[in-house]
């Protein structure tokens, strides 16, 4: 992929990923395809920081009915990246 | 916290009260806490959102002045108790500065209920002047009830209608010749001099003969209150059936009984005598009453809260007006007619509505000073009172009281009505009798 901000979508700030920020992991919302080393460099680049470690997992689309309609909302793919320790990402703890 | 007083004149009283940054912290803390529970943060439970996201989803103006507001609802009465006033009314508010991590300022106006210092109130030297009772006193009330139970007497042997006579009579009214409306009445009874007609009328029938068809000419009067006769000429054909005379009854044994449930004469007379002299000394008392709180009120120094002033006047501006509308006249058209506006009545008022906050001050700080309170008796006493006034159970008018929560406003009356009978009861009074002035 060529672009950083193409391999990272969005931070997911919900009380579960505030609740793992104390353990220096963050989580995002990343490419489909993107791997797991691309979303290493991607969030090193964007942040400036080092990344120990990172775990992705396929979401499947939620089912969403409208009117007699039915249809998924799109699969994506969520990675919670680990930082070294003495890393931070100071703007995702107030988003 | 700590507070201090700042300013205090003419019944305000500006209180400054400083709360240190580390105590500002909590109600900050405190505020975000209440916040949250009140807002939806999406990707959180309500009330599980911390604080960094809190502040950064409303910003920090709005948490700073929910915690303001916490601050001072919280430190509020603290304060007051720590200056030792007695507010009264709504306070103000002003920030004088909010910012995280620094000191809270605020400054509180309040309005105080003055400290009053009472004038002497006991053994004033005070003259009760007593309305003195006299037979021609009686005799306007005899003569009053001989007036109601006068009776109409058809007279014989006259048939020519002379002034104050009463008059049986038919009449029909022509404008140009046409019937109108509400010109036509059969059998009607009208006093010749009363002036219940409209003018000239009840002249024209002096000197008519009973049984024969006569007529009447007269114009409505310009400003007569029904527009479309007003102005114009008619001509009344009337038709007068008897005349009759205004027979008053004899005062006797006779007419007691009619009017009273005694037998005699001189048993209603004795009656109408204790009444009159009762009515006389609780008139007596009355102004006796209300110049000896005249006195101590003049002579009490403080200052009245300026919003109460201002209370009394609305109230009484709302007396007034319905006391207009009562009348059938709108409000609007009246202070047209008038032009006086609301403004204008209120100054006129305000001397009245002074006064009135003055005496209650007064009598207030009177009764507690002297430990005048009212009693279950006194209010079970002045229940069945107003029961008997309204003819209606003691029990029943109770409830009522109770359910509209006017039982205070009763006390109040009651307090109000002690102090003032401890204040004659404590005065030096000489009585003084003083002739009927003659009433015809």
């Amino acid at each position: 992929m060529e672009h950083v901000y193409d391999v990272i979508r969005k931070p997911i700030v919900t009380e579960k990923s505030v609740a793992l920020m104390e353990k220096n992991k963050y989580t995002f919302v990343v490419d489909k395809r993107a791997t797991k080393t691309e979303i290493k460099h991607a969030v090193e680049k964007i942040f400036n920081v080092k990344v120990l470690d990172v775990a992705t997992m396929n979401m499947k689309g939620k089912l969403r009915t409208m009117g007699k309609t039915q249809g998924y909302r799109p699969d994506w793919k969520k990675a919670i990246v680990t930082l070294a320790e003495g890393s931070r990402i100071e703007i995702l703890e107030g988003m | 916290m700590n507070s201090l007083i700042e300013n205090k004149e003419g019944g305000r009283v500006t209180l400054k009260v400083t709360i240190p940054a580390e105590e500002f912290n909590r109600y900050f803390n405190e505020a975000i806490k209440k916040i949250a529970r009140e807002h939806n943060f999406p990707g959180f439970r309500k009330g599980h959102a911390p604080k960094p996201i809190v502040i950064a989803h409303l910003g920090e103006t709005y948490i700073l002045t929910e915690a303001a507001s916490l601050a001072i609802s919280k430190t509020y009465t603290d304060v007051v108790k720590e200056n030792n006033v007695k507010p009264f009314g709504d306070p103000e508010y002003d920030i004088v500065q909010v910012e995280s991590d620094k000191d809270f300022i605020y400054t509180i106006k309040l309005e105080v209920l003055p400290e009053i210092k009472l004038p002497e109130y006991k053994g004033l030297k005070a003259v009760k002047k007593v309305h003195q009772v006299t037979d021609n006193d009686i005799d306007n009330v005899l003569q009053n009830m001989q007036k109601r139970n006068a009776q109409l007497i058809a007279i014989e042997d006259r048939d020519v209608v002379e002034k104050d006579d009463y008059i049986l009579f038919d009449f029909k009214g022509f404008i140009d010749d046409e019937p109108f409306e509400g010109g036509a009445s059969e059998n009607y009874t009208l006093k010749i001099g009363s002036n219940s007609f409209i003018p000239g009328f009840e002249d024209q029938l002096i000197g008519k003969k009973i049984g024969e068809e006569e007529k009447v000419q007269v114009t409505f009067p310009a400003d007569y209150h029904q527009e479309t006769l007003a102005g114009k000429e008619a001509v009344f054909k009337v038709n007068i059936k008897e005349i009759k005379k205004e027979e008053l009854p004899a005062i006797d044994d006779e007419l007691a009984k009619d009017v009273s449930e005694f037998e005699t004469l001189s048993e209603l007379k004795e009656k109408i005598k204790t009444d009159l002299e009762e009515t006389a000394s609780n008139n007596a008392n009355q102004e006796l009453e209300n110049e000896l709180l005249d006195r101590i009120v003049s002579a009490a120094d403080f200052e009245v809260p300026p919003t109460m002033v201002e209370l009394q006047l609305n109230h009484m501006l709302q007396d007034f007006k319905s006391q207009v509308e009562y009348q059938g006249i709108s409000w609007e058209s009246y202070s047209e007619h008038s032009g006086k506006t609301e403004d204008a009545l209120k100054e006129d008022f305000r001397p009245n509505a002074l006064k009135v906050v003055r005496n209650y001050f007064v009598l207030n700080e009177i009764a507690a000073v002297e430990k005048i309170l009212v009693t279950d008796a006194d209010l079970d006493q002045r229940y069945a009172e107003l029961a008997a006034n309204y003819q209606i159970a003691k029990e029943t008018l109770r409830d009522y009281y109770e359910k509209n929560n006017r039982v205070e406003d009763l006390i109040y009356d009651l307090t109000t009505q002690k102090t003032l009978r401890f204040l004659a009861d404590n005065a030096t009074v000489e009585e003084e009798k003083i002739a009927s002035d003659s009433k015809d």
